[in-house]
């Protein structure tokens, strides 16, 4: 990668500069730069977000703390603006879910030249200060491991919805669930399509499924948008013996866990997401120290009873799931793992 | 000009009027901007500014010749994708960038060569047939970067779009001199007028043996070649080729050249109004991320903007007629 | 029964023009009146008055001896009178029966739904009282102008209209749809219709009506049964005798032949047509509307193909359907029959308008010299005496006239060889005439041959160094300057002493 004179000269200022840019004024601006603002999840990550900076800024009234976010919606050309004119404002921290890590590398070095610290979200960056993952290849094992754990040593059929051709989260997950299915013999994958995180074409696979394979014991996603149409047609062809098993920790899915057809599920939960960048922000802001690449916390969550099930059957007891209760109070209420008080 | 239009009293047209008034409303919205933000008016975010609109200001010109003949090119967008893909992919393989920017180039004006024969020469619905490229373009762009994007590091591939003198970018000298070889061609010869006629009024322009066919498909392929040089700012921009490049840019470009004052049915309009439309569009769009307003109003807004500048169009023209 | 309607010492207006001059006209149910006149006789007055579009200033009307007041077209449509028009008012997407049925459908019972089955019953039961087979389900876009002008007046007969009025309803039509809808008018009368017929094909007149009608001037100067006059009476007082007749001095044509034209034919439009025309020359073709000479001077000029036959300029056979744009170049000019739709670009500036064919002309190395342009536009204007505030004037702002002027300064070049003018003062007034005929005159003398089709039986006489008359696509006579004979020329463009297109 090649960089012209202004940048290069950014990285040395940048360097020079250092961690002593902020800290000092009692003031924490954060700007959040997300690739869209319409979906559930992303929705429930940005209001997570404004309702953790408000409740930061009463927490710690020493510290002036303000934010924003900013939605690219899909176009990279729009994100780079928005990052550039993020930088000539000087916020303290910058959250970037960067649509192509590799377009923000000049952006990096100027964001460092001005003091910003840079965090890329989800797709690390050598370059950026810190990187916000969220461990996808992990969660899908332990959603593949579940699977096996839940489907009785009897053969058992699953097919799973991916996400868009060439995605790296949807591919991680993706690779996470196989390498999680592959420790049992007994369940087979039938039947792998992309659906484009599209809830209407989750729909139609779906549809195509339960009639193509009057077998399938179960249907994987790498979000619960797919969950959500795959239930309700499950329910009105009468197939009440299918399994699901999810991704995202939606609460609609979750509270369908406790003897339902939802038999696991990863908790992301935009709120939790959304407070976690505030809690890590204050953290950096406060000097304290913060892994370069942090895994965002993301357990599995399943009911008490299938918990147990899944123990008997040799589900690791080393791995940290959330029963059904605990899931919904955390992913409702950001506060409660990743408020003020955590950093007091 | 001679005597006949010097001897009559001054009169403001309904399009100099048009551009008063986007005058006045980019300086409402640079003061309002400016008081809301003191950086608004720092040297830095007029390159930022500038840089963010000029793939904007390309294509629009484009969109500028194609509206005035009461025609529309939704393809543009998908077209900025695809041809930076061949640009990108060329470039990559011969390791030459000028054989990048000729193939770019090239293969916006094909795409734009398909619009020009459905739409001229068959004389099909221009909305329909560029809705039909609009999606081939971008398909395309998906099967030649097989839905994956390219990085460039070529230097000399990059420098358009990419590099800045001081606050300056390179692309905007650019900009100019493509606004004013536009400019050339629009007014001072034949073909810009063959421009307006076959918009004014096809059946007559073909009467008058001006050929509208054989200009719209022209039309269409400069939109094309335009689209071709906005993938290689874009490339250079965003330092690789991306599938989903120029998403919705065929409405950014629709919205400024109406707000430009270049009529829907054709005939009517000048590239300066676009170039303000553009400018109009880039600072609220700037101003809104400046001043943080709230993304979920920011569309909202714009569309309010739309229809106000389209009904003070009305009115004022209303006003001239009676 | 029969009904009868009464039109009294009807009088109007406009301004100082004298239209309607105390006029008496009636009709009976199960005739046809056929009324004939020249343009600005006063006939689609009069017609507007009964249809109540304008209301008369003088006069009564009665119908059945009971004085009525028509002051709208409703009023109209309630008295049982119907106008059917040359531009059908048929909806095209919507069916026969739909169509007919338009504003009174039928519906099933006390339900929001059509009773489709009943309606086309009834548009059946109608179409077979007349012997007229049509599909009441076929889409209305699907039929031919015949089919269309049928559903017209079955709309009127079954909205219980008693008189129809048909403007030209022959122009539009082929020769089959023509016998067709004759056999419908008689069959019309029999069921007691009665019916207004305005034409000027003498055959048809003679052939269907019982009652001829004649207005010039606002009056009526005959009116007579078809049986007790003849069709030279006719044309005849169309014309009349008190009128001088104006006949421009006498000049010689030298130059050599532009245009030959051999035996030019196309199925529907013209058969069989020959002429020559000569640098410096006008040649005016006419004849009725219908007559084929539009499409003929389209063929010329490049824009319309499939034809049999040749046309010769310049000496050198012309390629059929060549496209205007050679024409162009090779210094041919036309000013089209309507302005707005494909004479003016209406957004642009009076200088843009007239520059067009000009622009390669003020062209040096790729770029337009403005200058040029402005002084070319500057003549122009100037040249043709043209209205306008500036050459910057966007030409919609500019009257009828102004505008068709700026049609014929764009031909004014010195390249211009051969000029076709379809109706070259349709729509303008007198003064703007005057001047179209005085660019016109020079025109030819500086030895541009002009190829003219007018309808107008003044603009003829008063243009043309020779005349063609055409009936029906076929050239009838020739008549040389300065041996004009009115009556004969009208005569041979309502085909009088051709074979009638109907017996009684």
């Amino acid at each position: 990668m090649k960089f012209t004179s202004t940048t290069a000269l950014g990285l040395v200022l940048g360097a020079a500069m250092g961690t002593t840019a902020f800290a000092s004024d009692g003031k924490l601006d954060i700007v959040f730069i997300n690739d869209g603002h319409v979906a559930p999840y992303h929705v429930a990550w940005l209001s997570g977000f404004e309702d953790a900076i408000a409740a930061y800024d009463t927490a710690f009234p020493d510290t002036k703390i303000t934010g924003r976010w900013l939605s690219a919606e899909g176009s990279l050309e729009k994100m780079i603006q928005q990052a550039e004119v993020t930088i000539n404002e000087k916020p303290d921290v910058m959250f970037v879910n960067a649509i192509n890590v590799d377009a923000f590398e000049p952006l990096v070095a100027k964001a460092k030249a001005a003091g910003i610290v840079w965090i890329a979200v989800h797709s690390p960056m050598e370059s950026a200060d810190y990187s916000f993952t969220l461990g996808d290849v992990e969660n899908g094992k332990n959603q593949g491991l579940a699977m096996c754990a839940l489907s009785g040593g009897k053969p058992f059929n699953v097919a799973i919805m991916l996400g868009q051709a060439g995605n790296p989260s949807g591919d991680a997950r993706h690779q996470g669930i196989l390498e999680g299915i592959k420790t049992c013999d007994n369940v087979k994958v039938v039947a792998e399509q992309p659906a484009d995180w599209d809830t209407v074409k989750a729909q139609t696979l779906a549809e195509n499924w339960m009639t193509q394979f009057p077998d399938l014991n179960a249907i994987s996603g790498v979000t619960d948008g797919y969950m959500y149409p795959s239930i309700a047609i499950a329910a009105n062809s009468g197939r009440t013996d299918l399994q699901f098993y999810g991704y995202d920790g939606d609460i609609p899915i979750i509270q369908q866990m406790e003897g339902g057809q939802v038999k696991a599920d990863i908790l992301l939960s935009g709120t939790r997401e959304g407070w976690n960048f505030v809690q890590m922000a204050y953290r950096i802001h406060m000097g304290q120290e913060v892994e370069k690449v942090y895994d965002f916390f993301t357990p599995l969550v399943m009911s008490d009873e299938n918990y147990a099930l899944a123990l008997k059957n040799g589900f690791p007891a080393d791995i940290e799931v959330y029963n059904v209760a605990k899931a919904l109070d955390v992913a409702a209420k950001g506060d409660i793992e990743f408020g003020p008080d955590s950093v007091k | 000009m001679t005597s006949i239009s010097t001897s009559t009293t001054p009169r403001l047209s309904g399009l100099s009027l048009r551009y008063l008034v986007l005058l006045g409303l980019i300086v409402i919205a640079s003061v309002g901007f400016g008081l809301a933000n003191e950086n608004f008016y720092s040297l830095t975010n007029f390159g930022i500014l500038l840089r963010s609109i000029a793939v904007l200001f390309l294509v629009s010109m484009g969109m500028t010749f194609v509206m005035l003949t009461g025609g529309i090119d939704l393809s543009v967008g998908s077209n900025v994708a695809f041809s930076g893909g061949v640009g990108v992919i060329t470039l990559t393989t011969t390791g030459s960038a000028p054989l990048g920017f000729a193939a770019a180039v090239l293969a916006g004006m094909a795409i734009g060569a398909i619009n020009g024969v459905f739409i001229g020469r068959l004389r099909l619905s221009a909305f329909m047939v560029s809705l039909a490229t609009y999606a081939l373009a971008r398909g395309l762009a998906l099967v030649i970067y097989d839905a994956n994007s390219i990085n460039v590091s070529n230097a000399a591939f990059l420098w358009l779009g990419g590099v800045s003198w001081g606050s300056m970018p390179v692309v905007i000298p650019f900009v100019v001199v493509v606004f004013v070889g536009l400019s050339v061609l629009l007014y001072n010869t034949p073909f810009g007028r063959n421009v307006y006629a076959a918009g004014a009024n096809f059946n007559t322009s073909f009467v008058l043996g001006r050929r509208p066919e054989r200009t719209l498909v022209w039309i269409y392929v400069l939109s094309g070649a335009l689209a071709g040089l906005s993938a290689i700012v874009t490339v250079g921009r965003v330092s690789s080729g991306q599938p989903w490049s120029g998403l919705y840019l065929e409405f950014d470009a629709i919205t400024a050249v109406i707000l430009g004052g270049t009529s829907l049915f054709g005939g009517r309009g000048r590239l300066l109004g676009t170039i303000l439309g553009v400018l109009l569009y880039g600072i609220i769009i700037n101003g809104l991320v400046l001043t943080g307003t709230n993304p979920y109003l920011q569309s909202l807004i714009k569309g309010m903007i739309l229809l106000g500048v389209v009904l003070l169009d009305t009115w004022t023209q209303r006003g001239k007629t009676s | 029964m029969t009904k009868r309607i009464d039109m009294t010492g009807i009088g109007k207006s406009f301004f100082a023009t004298r239209a309607l001059d105390r006029v008496d006209f009636s009709c009976v149910s199960g005739e046809v009146h056929a009324l004939v006149g020249l343009n600005g006789a006063g006939k689609s007055t009069l017609m507007k008055v009964l249809g109540g579009v304008i209301a008369c200033d003088e006069g009564a009307i009665t119908v059945d001896g009971v004085a009525v007041r028509i002051a709208s077209p409703a009023d109209a449509t309630g008295l049982g009178i119907a106008m059917i028009h040359q531009e059908y008012s048929l909806i095209n997407e919507l069916t026969v029966a739909a169509n007919i049925f338009l504003g009174r459908e039928l519906y099933l019972g006390r339900t929001p739904f059509l009773d489709k089955r009943e309606m086309a019953r009834q548009v059946r039961t109608q179409l077979d009282r007349f012997g007229l087979t049509l599909d009441p389900a076929r889409p209305v876009r699907e039929l031919n102008s015949g089919e269309k002008q049928i559903v017209e007046i079955i709309r009127a007969l079954m909205s219980n209209s008693w008189l129809i009025v048909m403007d030209e309803p022959t122009s539009a039509l082929s020769e089959e749809d023509k016998e067709r809808l004759f056999e419908f008018i008689r069959r019309m009368k029999a069921e007691g219709v009665a019916i207004i017929y305005i034409s000027h094909h003498m055959p048809e007149i003679f052939g269907i009506a019982e009652q001829v009608t004649v207005m010039r001037d606002g009056k009526i100067v005959l009116s007579e049964r078809t049986g007790d006059t003849t069709e030279a009476a006719v044309i005849q007082s169309m014309t009349g005798t008190e009128l001088d007749d104006f006949v421009k001095p006498p000049k010689q044509i030298q130059g050599d032949v532009l245009l030959e034209v051999a035996t030019l034919s196309k199925p529907q439009h013209y058969e069989n047509v020959s002429f020559s025309l000569r640098r410096g020359e006008i040649l005016v073709l006419t004849g009725l509307r219908g007559c084929g000479a539009p499409e003929l001077a389209k063929a010329i000029f490049g824009l319309d193909g499939g034809y049999s036959g040749t046309v010769n300029y310049r000496g050198k056979p012309l390629s059929p359907g060549r496209g205007p744009a050679v024409s162009v170049r090779d210094g041919m000019g036309l000013v089209t029959e309507n302005r707005d739709k494909n004479g003016i670009l209406a957004p642009l500036s009076v200088r843009d308008n007239i520059a067009l064919p000009y622009l390669e002309k003020a062209t040096r190395g790729g770029l337009i010299d403005g200058g040029r342009i402005d002084a070319l536009v500057a003549k122009a204007i100037r040249d043709t005496s043209t209205k306008t505030a500036s050459a910057a004037q966007e030409i919609r702002f500019l009257s009828g006239g102004n505008k068709q002027k700026i049609c014929f300064s764009r031909w004014l070049d010195d390249g211009l060889e051969l000029l076709i003018l379809l109706e070259p003062t349709r729509g303008i007034d007198v003064h703007a005439k005057a001047d179209i005929y005085r660019i016109i005159e020079d025109l030819a003398l500086r030895g541009v041959g002009i190829l003219v089709l007018s309808y107008e039986i003044d603009e003829v006489m008063l243009l043309a160094d020779r005349v063609i008359t055409l009936y029906q696509g076929r050239s009838v006579a020739e008549y040389a300057h300065p041996h004009f004979n009115k009556d004969r020329m009208l005569a041979d463009m309502a085909g009088v002493g051709t074979q009638a297109a109907t017996a009684h």
